[in-house]
């Protein structure tokens, strides 16, 4: 526990990540508020229904500027390898605690990158499809268009919030020492070489074997 | 309406709104009803989908009214007359006429004299010079008896039913195709409807409105609609009828108190100044009965006259004065409109006073206007809003340091702000109240025209002049002088009895001693002891046909269509039991009011009481320009006139000086046929005040077929100019296929059309069509040639700002 | 007669897709009967409807029709469309009052998210409530005639809420009240029908064969009819042929919503369950 603590994450890293993450819920929240409305309470702390309408799109745009930086960020990271093929292979080990059986992870396992991924070609569906529902008066009467844009919006919520749920619930409840690196960015060594065995080789240059 | 007063005995619509759903076929022509009468207009779909009536169309375009018309024909502007005679040809081919109606009720079997004919486009007894007609030959043979010859057989080569025959023989379907421009087969389809209406059991009517009135020759296309009414047997039955609908909502009421030139309130005559006595003029005001058994009820003509005197004059009015006969101004020249805008011209009018009337922009050749009013001295524009009259140094091009007319404008209160009464098209006298209250400062015309005649008379009083009598002796018995009231002027019109003080309830009460007042005959019994009649709002309508006694009062006695009896055979019976307009039960008639004796028989006299014959005339001498209608082309004419190539427009219009010279000739490039009219968003032109209305028709527009707009380069919703040899007018095309091209004598005819509501003053701007009108009028009325000339267009491609 | 309003359904509802039958009144269901054949085109009732519901006038420009506007806008809820169109060899030229046909199924509603922005009353009636409108537009997307117009100044959509007011004042429509030809009618939809089959027949005399009703069923019908003299030209009356108050993106995704809802659900307790299967781990423990 004296070891030192790895950097996981720099300054700008966290920024761009907890913009995207706050956006990100804010989106998600009002845009439940606008698909249930039993949930359109939720449009509450932002002012109600009216303004959370003017200001989603808003919070939108800047989610889709998050986002972008985001990519710019972390791309070179993310492109997946071999390792990954065979790490989604034994991911039901790695979701049962069965570490022995899971293939070592670089600074990525293949699950992170496909969230990234996944929730980047979402943002492009939400920015795409939420600029036709921001100026629906722009397209009208183009009905299909729209409604096609709605539902692809949705769908899009969806997904992303489904996996939201995955990240939150694994970034912090599942795996106890992981949200530090987007508060201080830092993680422990001993997170590093249980999580992602690779990159903890080459931050200390030690291997397990 | 001088030639329905010609052909049945009284000038105005003869039957009324709520009647046209009583009809069998209505042809709508020269109007535009679902444009400038659509409450009216209710009554025509009505008869549409209710009893299956046919409602027909013929216009130069295809209008709104055509929208839900059964069937729509094109026509030439200014062809109507060749349409209606070609008409009135096929009814006498097919023997398509009402026989038993055209015995019973019209001068067919009437002989008219040998010296009459018609040749070469002329009637017998034009004088050159003169341009006019003697009529001495058009008069009828008379018997020993003093009373007109007649053949009861139609068969006698002289009788009118012959002359009608022989007259309009030439007016076959290829000659109404080659004037008008539509298909010999369109005009056949249209005139097999038409002309179904001539049995006892089928009955048409006819919707005619400006379109037909502003030609020179619109008295004669009246005329020839009134003759195929007659041989249709159509007058006086409901659902008959020749309807001239009135534009605004109290056109009728300002007709019957002497709005035109020449008449007194009441269709009373001015005197001329060879009457020098009362008794003078009316020995020639009252016409002598043609034919035994004629109520020639004209023959009353000194009561009303006497009346009127009495309610002018009052005490200074006496059997020994001749009732201040003196006191009535004596007309030396027409007066009418077109005469007055021409001695402005000419510098000979000092000033005018216009009351509710906009006449720069209702007015043909506005630059001939302008001028007009620039002579003027002085003029005073009376009106709620700020006209374009009053403000004429201001419209476009004109200099207003070159002008010194001095112009007064008060401001007077909107009909909406005060009391009184409309008469709409079918007579009706209706009473409504004051809506609003006028701004503060704003008097009502009543209050004005008090003033005016009060300060004459103060300033008579104080330094007299030239004949005062008439203003010193005018009545003016009002509890406020300063200000009568309608409810005072409206008894006063109605009349009283002089000697009791109370008033009357009809104009058979009326006596040429002195002993009654009436200010107008006509509407005696429409304010009467029992109240105000105008203002009643009874809705019972026992016969079913909408006729309505208990609402509002109808002139004349509250009858509600004219001529009825005329709606019943020679023995009292109707014609069509189930549209009875009056029966005779062996004691009276029942029914409408009838236009007879209550309790005259049928046999006893003949239906048409306001003529001398009796009966309705198919033939009549009253028109300066013939007994019988003729096809003239307008002034401005694209083609020649096939009928009588030397005689090509009317020979008798009257020619102010300089007109000829503002007309298109054969040199001048004025290629297609233009005509001018009004849509349903605008009321003339007070409607420019309206926000409302402006929104839904904004700008001045100007309608052309496709295929010329094509050939012109000139896109829908563009710029386009129209300019003909008196004016230019600009504004965006409205491009159209309900206007089509149309072959003429061999030719293809363009027609353009404009809209007349736009001027310089009001919420948006635009040309004013009348820029481009002649100045030149009908032959009898005067009423000028708006809706037939030419232009040219071209597309304009710098936006007017 | 006044009309007490009963809400039928209103957006962002549960009633929203399940009518509430049981809250039907048992008072008359209206609807309002547009007689193409007999419509003169005058804009009387695009006048009375602006005075009658205070809305702005708006500056117009002549665009080469009779038409006044190009198109409904926030404070023009009815409008002439005006259309030239040849029908064999006649010309006929075909006016069409455009405005909120008040759908029984109505797709603005089921479309939007506010609570009690759009309300349905029994008597028919669909009215736009703007102080609940959020401005989303998703009724303009929902309406499958084009109608619901959207203020970018005022942030809400409005359209004609058939003189809701005058109705429940007893009174009929503002645009029925001033119609001269009396081209529209007033009255329990019931009356309306049989009018318009009438109508209908009397324009088959007339030889108009295609003629028909447009009470659309795609839309449950509509509470405002026509009277249509060419029904088999229907889009030269800018009428679509078969509307749906549900076009299929928006059937999809509401199916989708219902599932999408149950999936957060899950997934919210799949994570609490895998919480308590396999407990928190910490790298501690591989230590």
């Amino acid at each position: 526990m004296s070891e030192p603590l790895l950097h996981r994450f720099n300054l700008l890293e966290r920024i761009v990540h907890w913009v995207v993450g706050v956006t990100y819920v804010a989106l998600l929240l009002t845009g439940l508020a606008f698909a249930y409305p039993p949930l359109f309470w939720l449009t509450a702390p932002l002012g109600g229904g009216a303004m959370a309408r003017v200001l989603h799109p808003y919070i939108g745009a800047l989610f889709g500027v998050a986002m972008l930086l985001m990519l710019v960020l972390w791309i070179r990271d993310m492109f997946l390898n071999r390792q990954d093929v065979q790490w989604m292979a034994a991911v039901r080990y790695y979701a049962t605690h069965q570490r022995d059986k899971v293939p070592p992870a670089g600074k990525y396992n293949a699950g992170q990158k496909l969230f990234f991924w996944v929730q980047g070609v979402l943002a492009v569906v939400f920015v795409a499809t939420g600029v036709m529902l921001w100026f629906p008066e722009q397209l009208a009467p183009a009905r299909t268009l729209l409604s096609s844009a709605r539902l692809l919006h949705y769908t899009a919520t969806l997904g992303g919030g489904l996996f939201l749920v995955l990240h939150v619930y694994l970034g912090t409840v599942a795996y106890p020492g992981t949200a530090r690196s987007m508060i201080d960015g830092k993680v422990t060594r001993q997170w590093a070489r249980l999580h992602h065995p690779r990159w903890h080789a080459e931050q200390t240059g030690l291997t397990d074997t | 309406m001088a030639s329905l007063a010609a052909t049945f005995g009284r000038g105005a619509m003869t039957n009324h709104w709520k009647d046209i759903k009583n009809t069998d076929v209505v042809l709508v022509m020269g109007a535009n009803p679902a444009e400038n009468h659509p409450c009216g207009f209710k009554w025509a779909v009505e008869a549409r989908d209710t009893r299956g009536a046919k409602l027909l169309t013929i216009d130069p375009r295809f209008t709104r009214t055509s929208a839900v018309a059964d069937r729509h024909m094109q026509i030439r502007p200014g062809s109507d007359i060749a349409v209606l005679g070609g008409l009135i040809r096929h009814i006498l081919e097919n023997d398509l006429q009402h026989t038993d109606y055209v015995a019973a009720h019209t001068n067919a079997s009437f002989i008219v004299g040998s010296a009459f004919g018609f040749q070469d486009g002329l009637f017998s007894g034009f004088d050159e010079a003169a341009s006019g007609y003697d009529k001495t030959s058009w008069e009828y043979e008379r018997g020993p008896d003093g009373y007109v010859r007649r053949d009861p057989t139609l068969q006698h080569p002289r009788c009118v039913f012959q002359l009608l025959k022989n007259h309009y023989s030439r007016y076959t379907p290829d000659v109404v195709a080659q004037i008008a421009g539509c298909t010999a087969d369109e005009f056949l389809a249209m005139a097999e409807i038409i002309c179904s209406t001539g049995t006892a059991d089928r009955v048409g009517t006819i919707m005619y409105a400006v379109g037909w009135t502003m030609h020179t020759v619109g008295s004669q296309i009246i005329r020839t609609a009134a003759i195929l009414q007659l041989l249709l047997g159509n007058i006086g039955r409901p659902g008959g009828g020749i309807n001239a609908l009135r534009g605004h909502a109290n056109v009728q009421g300002a007709t019957d108190h002497a709005i035109v030139a020449a008449l007194l309130p009441g269709y009373l005559k001015v005197p001329l100044p060879q009457q020098a006595t009362l008794a003078d003029h009316v020995r020639d005001s009252t016409p002598e009965p043609l034919a035994p058994g004629s109520v020639n009820y004209w023959a009353n003509y000194s009561k009303f006259l006497v009346s009127q005197l009495k309610s002018w004059f009052g005490e200074h009015a006496t059997g020994a004065n001749d009732y201040a006969y003196d006191h009535l101004p004596k007309q030396v020249s027409d007066a009418t409109w077109l005469t007055m805008w021409d001695q402005a011209h000419q510098g000979r009018l000092e000033g005018f006073v216009t009351l509710g009337f906009n006449p720069l922009l209702a007015g043909p050749d506005v630059p001939r206007l302008l001028q007009a009013m620039s002579n003027l001295k002085w003029k005073v524009v009376i009106d709620p809003f700020m006209l374009d009259t009053a403000e004429f140094w201001k419209a476009p091009g004109m200099n207003p340091a070159e002008i010194d007319t001095e112009v007064l404008y008060l401001p007077s209160s909107h009909w909406i702000e005060r009391d009184g009464s409309f008469t709409n098209s079918g007579r009706w006298a209706q009473w409504k109240e004051q809506a609003v209250p006028p701004p503060l400062g704003v008097e009502p015309d009543t209050w004005i025209l008090s003033e005016l005649f009060w300060r004459v008379k103060e300033l008579y009083q104080q330094e007299g002049g030239a004949y005062d009598a008439p203003i010193q002796h005018l009545t003016w018995d009002y509890l406020n002088p300063r200000l009568p009231t309608t409810v005072e002027l409206a008894e006063e019109i109605n009349g009283r009895d002089l000697s009791s003080g109370r008033l009357l309830s009809s104009f058979g009460q009326l006596a040429d001693d002195g002993s009654t007042a009436s200010g107008n005959w006509i509407y005696t019994g429409s304010y009467t002891e029992e109240g105000n009649q105008m203002a009643r709002r009874g809705t019972a309508d026992p016969t079913g046909l909408g006729m309505h006694h208990d609402w509002a009062f109808a002139w004349p006695a509250n009858r509600r269509v004219l001529y009825n009896r005329a709606s019943a055979d020679a023995g009292g019976r109707p014609w069509d039991a189930t549209r009875a307009g009056i029966a005779w039960n062996g004691r009276e008639w029942i029914g409408d009011v009838p236009d007879y004796g209550r309790t005259t028989p049928p046999d006893a006299a003949g239906a048409f009481i306001m003529t001398a014959e009796g009966v309705a005339r198919l033939f009549s001498t009253d028109l300066v320009d013939g007994p019988l209608s003729e096809h003239y082309e307008p002034v401005e004419s694209p083609v020649r006139n096939p009928l009588h190539e030397s005689v090509p427009i009317n020979p008798t219009i009257e020619w102010y000086g300089g007109i000829r010279e503002t007309l298109a000739t054969d040199g001048d490039d004025f290629p297609y046929a233009c005509t001018v009219y009004r849509v349903v968003e605008r009321e003339h032109f007070v409607t420019s005040n309206v926000p409302r209305l402006v929104e839904t028709m904004p700008d001045f527009f100007v309608e052309l077929p496709e295929g010329l707009a094509r050939e012109k380069q000139i896109e829908n919703g563009g710029q386009v100019r129209v300019w003909s040899k008196r004016g230019s007018v600009q504004g965006t095309a409205i491009v159209t296929r309900r206007i089509k091209p149309l072959q003429v004598d061999g030719r293809t005819v363009w027609t353009v059309g404009i809209p007349v509501h736009w001027g310089f003053v009001g919420l948006t701007q635009g040309s004013m069509a009348n820029l481009l009108t002649p100045f030149v009028g009908d032959a009898n009325t005067r009423c000028p040639e708006f809706k037939s000339f030419l232009v040219n267009v071209e597309r304009a491609d710098v936006e007017t700002a | 007669m006044a009309d007490t309003l009963t809400i039928k359904r209103t957006s962002g509802s549960a009633s929203a897709f399940i009518p509430m039958d049981a809250l039907r009144s048992s008072g008359p269901e209206y609807s309002k009967l547009v007689d193409i054949s007999r419509c003169i085109g005058c804009k009387g009732c695009e006048v009375a409807c602006k005075e009658w519901n205070e809305l702005q006038s708006e500056p117009t420009a002549n665009f080469g029709s009779y038409q006044s506007h190009k198109d409904l806008t926030p404070n023009t809820w009815l409008l002439m469309r005006f259309n030239e169109i040849e029908v064999g060899e006649n010309l006929q030229w075909l006016i069409k009052k455009d405005a909120c046909l008040h759908c029984e199924e109505p797709g603005c509603l089921y479309a939007c998210p506010a609570p009690g922005a759009i309300v349905q009353y029994t008597n028919g009636i669909v009215d736009f409530n703007q102080e609940n409108c959020i401005g989303c537009q998703y009724c303009v997307t929902g309406c499958p005639f084009d109608i619901p117009r959207y203020s970018a100044r005022t942030k809400t959509v409005s359209k004609c809420n058939m003189c809701i007011d005058r109705v429940e004042a007893g009174l009929e429509p503002a645009c029925v009240k001033t119609c001269p030809t009396n081209a529209i009618s007033w009255g329990s939809k019931r009356d309306m029908l049989a009018k318009a089959d009438k109508a209908v027949e009397t324009l088959k005399q007339r030889g108009f064969q295609h003629a028909t009703v447009y009470d659309p069923s795609g839309v449950g019908g509509t509470h405002m009819m026509y009277v249509v003299p060419h029904g088999d030209r229907l889009a030269d009356y800018s009428l679509p042929t078969d509307p749906t108050a549900s076009p299929a993106p928006l059937t999809a995704l509401n199916f989708l919503k219902r599932i999408g809802a149950y999936l957060f659900g899950f997934s919210l307790v799949g994570a609490l369950g895998h919480l308590l299967a396999f407990g928190q781990e910490s790298p501690d423990e591989h230590e």
